[in-house]
């Protein structure tokens, strides 16, 4: 069962309110693990990013906005990824009057055999040191 | 204290089950009166969104009560001795987020909601909402003597609360 007003406040709730809380959630929990993995105080990271200890706490505490520049620094100083933008292959945009058609070709190599030239064997005239060797 | 109903708020999740309390004399609980009001508020439209959306999906249904969600107020005088539970905030961590929302964590599994109201203080025993916050420490307080006592207990699946006639309503 659930609430029927936290249902229905959940029923009105935009996407984009969704997803942000859910990127800042984890935002925040990847960067307090690896605070903890790196044996990181808040203290000792505010040193390292030569920022007040305040300012610090305000961001692993709530009363910061991140933003794309103080998360590149966090990922600069900490060495670890926080926030990864998925890659996409390009998409060639053609012109109106062109199409883009896909052919496959099949490329198969000369399998034929070239005949190679046989010597006879022969006897040596001459013998080196060496000749035995082998 | 006068009587109060432990009820479930929202077990839909499959990460945590959250309860509530409700005075016996009333039908509303503790935490439908927080969202209620808010979200009746247009300038709080956003931020009850938020943390509706903050509860019930990625503490409910994805990561679990974590701790980092929470931001945990002195409640020593409210507590037992092992200071295991205490009553924390929910916590947006993010810019000014203007309301506070009480809480009792039991386990990752396993919340409490009380009341809650805005931040006019940074200090959770200042401002506006000072009596709320001593109403959740009283809430707590019993929930955990209840449990000490065996008044009540924790089902084995750890999300649920069973009076100790194994029934559904409690009562406290």
């Amino acid at each position: 069962m659930r609430s029927k007003v936290l249902q229905r406040i959940i029923d009105k709730t935009p996407k984009d309110v969704e997803l942000f809380v859910d990127k800042y959630a984890d935002l925040v929990l990847r960067i307090n693990q690896i605070l903890r993995e790196k044996g990181y105080t808040q203290k000792s990271l505010a040193e390292k990013l030569e920022k007040r200890p305040s300012e610090i706490h305000k961001w692993l505490s709530g009363d910061h906005n991140f933003t794309l520049r103080s998360i590149a620094k966090l990922e600069a100083e900490l060495g670890e990824i926080l926030l990864e933008v998925p890659a996409r292959k390009p998409i060639t945009e053609f012109n109106s009057h062109y199409e883009k058609t896909t052919y496959t070709f099949t490329v198969y190599k000369n399998l034929i055999p070239r005949k190679e030239k046989v010597e006879d064997w022969k006897y040596a005239t001459t013998h080196t040191e060496l000749s035995n060797v082998g | 204290m006068n009587i109060f109903a432990l009820e479930k708020y929202d077990d839909q999740g499959s990460r945590c089950t959250f309860y509530t309390v409700r005075w016996e004399v009333t039908d509303w609980s503790e935490t439908d009166k927080f969202f209620d009001k808010y979200d009746s508020d247009t300038n709080f439209e956003r931020p009850i969104q938020e943390l509706a959306v903050f509860l019930t999906k990625k503490i409910g249904n994805d990561a679990g009560a974590l701790e980092d969600f929470f931001r945990f107020e002195n409640t020593a005088q409210a507590l037992p001795p092992s200071g295991k539970h205490k009553v924390g905030e929910i916590t947006i961590n993010y810019g000014n987020f203007p309301l506070r929302l009480y809480c009792l964590r039991i386990s990752d599994n396993l919340v409490v909601l009380f009341n809650g109201g805005e931040k006019t203080s940074d200090n959770a025993q200042g401002g506006k909402i000072s009596m709320v916050f001593h109403e959740a420490n009283q809430f707590a307080k019993r929930i955990l003597e209840a449990l000490q006592h065996k008044e009540i207990y924790i089902t084995n699946n750890k999300r649920e609360f069973r009076a100790n006639n194994d029934s559904e309503e409690i009562f406290l």
